[in-house]
């Protein structure tokens, strides 16, 4: 398992885009969807929570799919500028782009005895093309969250809440 | 007490997911509540606010379950569970609040990262109370199975961390989509199990109602209380839908003095209001249709061109197929079957609804007004050879044994 204070080495890898873009996109989105619906003034501490486990942060993988010919349908700039726009809120732990599937190497050991084999675990149209790991408070949050990843509008991304293993 | 139980079990449980965050020892935690109230109220009498009393009962039966497990446990775990616990009385004590965690409780379980039937199974079960076999037999699905479903879908709830919360105003529209569609597929499910051969089904549609009430009591958003005024003018003609041989009637043919009345009163009332809101979507359109049918004293007297008007509204924010049917009849009722069965025509030519059993029975009337008796046949046939319901067939049947040869 990873650390967690290696949290902002790992970030660094991401992204050389300046920051700039990226937090004007975010902001951006933000306004677009304030402005979308408004209810009545009842209510407002709707979202405030209440939940068992408010405050504890969980870690979600937010996993990449695209299909092969759309692996680059997304310029490398923009996925980088998502990855730093995820830095600059503090939400990042890690995130990588990956070499196509043809790259990949599926690993087993069965009896002891290690298994090597070419290509990926499953065959399927869509393939893992990189992944964002973050931090988030809620589904909610990483469901927002994964919906700013650009290739999402490309092909999907599978988020997957981080199993803490039991010692 | 189980009239207490029926009133406020549901409440009780929306505020103790809250306070407990977790389903199953909110659940746990009710019944060991009321198995106190059993014992306790008769002996000392009804308390003065009997839902803070099983919160805060049920509360305390939890703590304790948890001090019970802590010497299993780690230590810095029930730390935090008991904490969890502790919480402000005040918290729980104020009417809005609990009206809260009753929204909590309604978008969590129809939360888009659940699948449909889960989202329909959780919410019969976690808001309107139903048992699981009580699910199981109006789904007409195995109870192991439900349960199964019921269970995983908490258990994502869980693991994946789904908030209980109402979403946020940016979510909110979106969410609520979700929220109204399974009200109306549980509507949906009753409203055809009543024209099946099953009488016995649980009444989802009754219940489907009850939660739309809720729904818009707690939430009076323009769609929640449309999707309200659409299943009470559905329902108001559930009387005249059979005959007393269980043969379907179709809407032109009903004895509307079956009609019910207060529906109907209730449902326009509710139409209008969404309506003034000049928010409108496809749920109180849908409901427009329906009262306009409601407010024809005979089928004749049906304001054809107003339907169709609003099928024109309804066809530019949905351009669903199923919709551009419906026009299609509509345009027909108002300027003949001609007109009807060109768009008819049009429709099954783009390759939409070949398997919609509907379309090719409704093309079949056409016809059949048109007197060609060969194109209706045909149509007749394809339609019965989709069907799956009882009633439906035989009126199929019906109508084709009555084709001139």
């Amino acid at each position: 398992m990873p650390t967690q204070n290696s949290k902002s080495a790992i970030a660094d890898i991401v992204g050389h885009a300046p920051s700039s873009t990226s937090t004007t996109e975010v902001t951006e989105i933000t306004e677009r969807n304030s402005k979308m619906f408004c209810l009545g003034v009842r209510r407002q501490a709707f979202t405030t929570g209440c939940y068992a486990h408010a405050g504890v942060e969980m870690k979600y993988l937010c996993m990449v799919y695209l299909e092969e010919q759309k692996l680059h349908a997304v310029p490398d700039h923009e996925c980088a500028a998502c990855g730093v726009g995820f830095r600059d809120s503090g939400v990042l732990i890690a995130a990588e782009a990956l070499q196509p599937v043809e790259t990949a190497t599926t690993v087993r050991v069965r009896n002891g005895k290690v298994t090597i084999t070419d290509g990926p675990f499953a065959e399927t149209k869509e393939q893992l093309a990189g992944f964002y790991l973050i931090e988030a408070s809620d589904l909610n949050e990483a469901i927002q969250m994964a919906s700013k990843i650009p290739p999402a509008r490309e092909g999907s991304v599978e988020v997957r809440p981080v199993r803490e293993l039991q010692p | 007490m189980s009239a207490v139980y029926l009133s406020e079990s549901r409440r009780v449980l929306a505020t103790l997911i809250r306070l407990l965050g977790d389903f199953d020892v909110a659940e746990e935690a009710m019944h060991d509540a009321f198995r106190a109230a059993l014992e306790q109220w008769p002996r000392d009498g009804v308390p003065g606010n009997p839902r803070a009393w099983l919160v805060s009962t049920a509360r305390f039966k939890a703590i304790d379950g948890i001090r019970r497990r802590a010497r299993f446990d780690a230590l810095d775990d029930v730390g935090d569970k008991a904490d969890i616990a502790v919480v402000d009385p005040a918290a729980w004590a104020d009417e809005e609040s609990v009206e809260d965690d009753r929204l909590r409780l309604i978008f969590t379980c129809c939360h888009p990262a659940l699948t449909p039937e889960a989202q329909v199974a959780l919410t019969l079960r976690e808001v309107c109370g139903l048992t699981t076999e009580e699910i199981a037999q109006a789904f007409l699905t195995r109870a192991p199975t439900l349960a199964q479903r019921i269970v995983r879908a908490k258990a994502k709830i869980r693991d994946a961390r789904i908030p209980y919360q109402v979403p946020s105003h940016a979510e909110l529209q979106h969410r609520l989509e979700a929220v109204l569609q399974v009200i109306y597929l549980v509507f949906n499910e009753g409203y055809a199990a009543s024209s099946g051969m099953l009488l016995t089904r649980h009444d989802l549609s009754g219940e489907a109602i009850r939660l739309g009430r809720l729904l818009g009591d707690l939430l009076p958003e323009p769609e929640a209380i449309g999707l309200l005024a659409l299943m009470l003018l559905h329902e108001s003609r559930r009387a005249a839908r059979t005959s007393a041989s269980g043969e379907l009637v179709l809407l032109q043919d009903q004895d509307r003095a079956l009609w019910n009345r207060d529906h109907i009163a209730e449902g326009t009332a509710l139409v209008e209001r969404a309506l003034s809101s000049r928010r409108v979507g496809p749920y109180t359109i849908q409901a427009a249709i329906a009262a306009v049918h409601a407010g024809a004293a005979a089928a004749a007297d049906t304001d054809w061109a107003e339907i169709v008007g609003l099928y024109d509204v309804l066809a530019r924010a949905d351009a669903s197929p199923v919709i551009a049917l419906n026009r299609a009849v509509a345009v027909a009722m108002r300027d003949g079957p001609a007109e009807g069965l060109a768009l008819i025509d049009a429709i099954l030519a783009r390759g939409d609804l070949l398997d919609y059993r509907l379309a090719h029975a409704a093309r079949a009337d056409l016809c059949r007004r048109l007197g060609r008796s060969a194109d209706a046949r045909a149509s007749y046939e394809r339609a019965l050879a989709l069907t799956k319901q009882e009633p439906e067939r035989r009126f199929l049947e019906r109508r084709l044994a009555e084709l001139p040869s």
